[in-house]
């Protein structure tokens, strides 16, 4: 069991210990120990890690990036959702748990907590959805259950509106 | 209809002559004439540039997804999840 009141989610830095990190999926292990703090500081993308109070050990990341959508051209019947293409949206490009601490609910934290974090960017800048990148079909199936809505022909792709994210945290 | 292999398009670029004998230089260690070599730079960093842009380009029928998603009402996963997240950070 976690207790997620000793839970910290912050940027990472070097004093975290990301070596033993090992979620299942090669690539998302990689990214962690060799490109998440490159990308973070060159702002490519941002990585947030979970650590318990007073450890080092990463428990678990997801690197969050601005990010655009857009398409051919705008129907008529949508100029009044959006003001046209691209449109701004936020990118959650990679979210990972370490087996260790799978099927504990870090997992829907760490989702949660980044949700909640492009809510306040919003509130700064307007964005109109946050994207996500599933890097396999359970991964899909995962962000299905929180509402996300799969793309048809982008198939390793999501999307959640700000408006829907916004009033589930109102409620 | 023009082809897209069809290499009929040109870019021109000025350059000082100590950058094209760089240039040069860097395309001969290649074996690849100033052309190959250019494209093949070029080619790779736009990719590149425009990965880091993270730009996702919508086919029509993802487009009609999206815009649906826009307004959608959260379900209740996503309503309790977020109530449990809020618990922890009063």
């Amino acid at each position: 069991m976690i207790d997620f009141k000793e839970i910290v989610i912050e940027r990472i830095a070097r004093e975290h210990e990301c070596k033993p990190f090992s979620c299942g999926a090669e690539s998302l292990d990689i990214y962690l120990k060799h490109y998440a703090r490159q990308n973070d500081l060159s702002g490519i993308g941002r990585t947030y890690v979970a650590r318990k109070d007073g450890r080092k050990d990463v428990m678990g990341y997801y690197t969050i990036a601005s990010s655009s959508v857009e398409g051919k051209s705008l129907p008529e019947k949508y100029a009044k959702k959006i003001p046209g293409y691209p449109v701004p949206c936020a990118l959650l490009g990679r979210l990972a748990v370490d087996r260790g601490c799978q099927s504990t609910g870090l997992g829907e934290y760490l989702l949660m907590d980044a949700l909640f974090r492009i809510l306040h960017v919003s509130d700064q800048i307007g964005l109109f959805a946050v994207i996500v990148e599933a890097i396999n079909g359970r991964a899909k199936s995962y962000y299905i259950k929180y509402g996300f809505e799969p793309f048809e022909d982008d198939e390793n792709h999501l999307v959640i509106s700000l408006r829907t994210i916004r009033s589930a945290f109102e409620k | 209809m023009k082809s897209k292999n069809n290499k009929n398009d040109r870019i021109d670029v000025r350059v000082s002559s100590d950058v094209k004998q760089l240039i040069e230089k860097a395309a001969q260690y290649r074996g690849l004439s100033i052309s190959a070599f250019a494209t093949a730079v070029l080619v790779e960093n736009a990719k590149q540039v425009i990965e880091e842009s993270n730009t996702i380009s919508l086919s029509e029928r993802d487009q009609e997804i999206f815009m649906q998603a826009l307004d959608r009402a959260p379900g209740t996963s996503l309503v309790r999840a977020a109530k449990r997240y809020k618990s922890f950070n009063d």
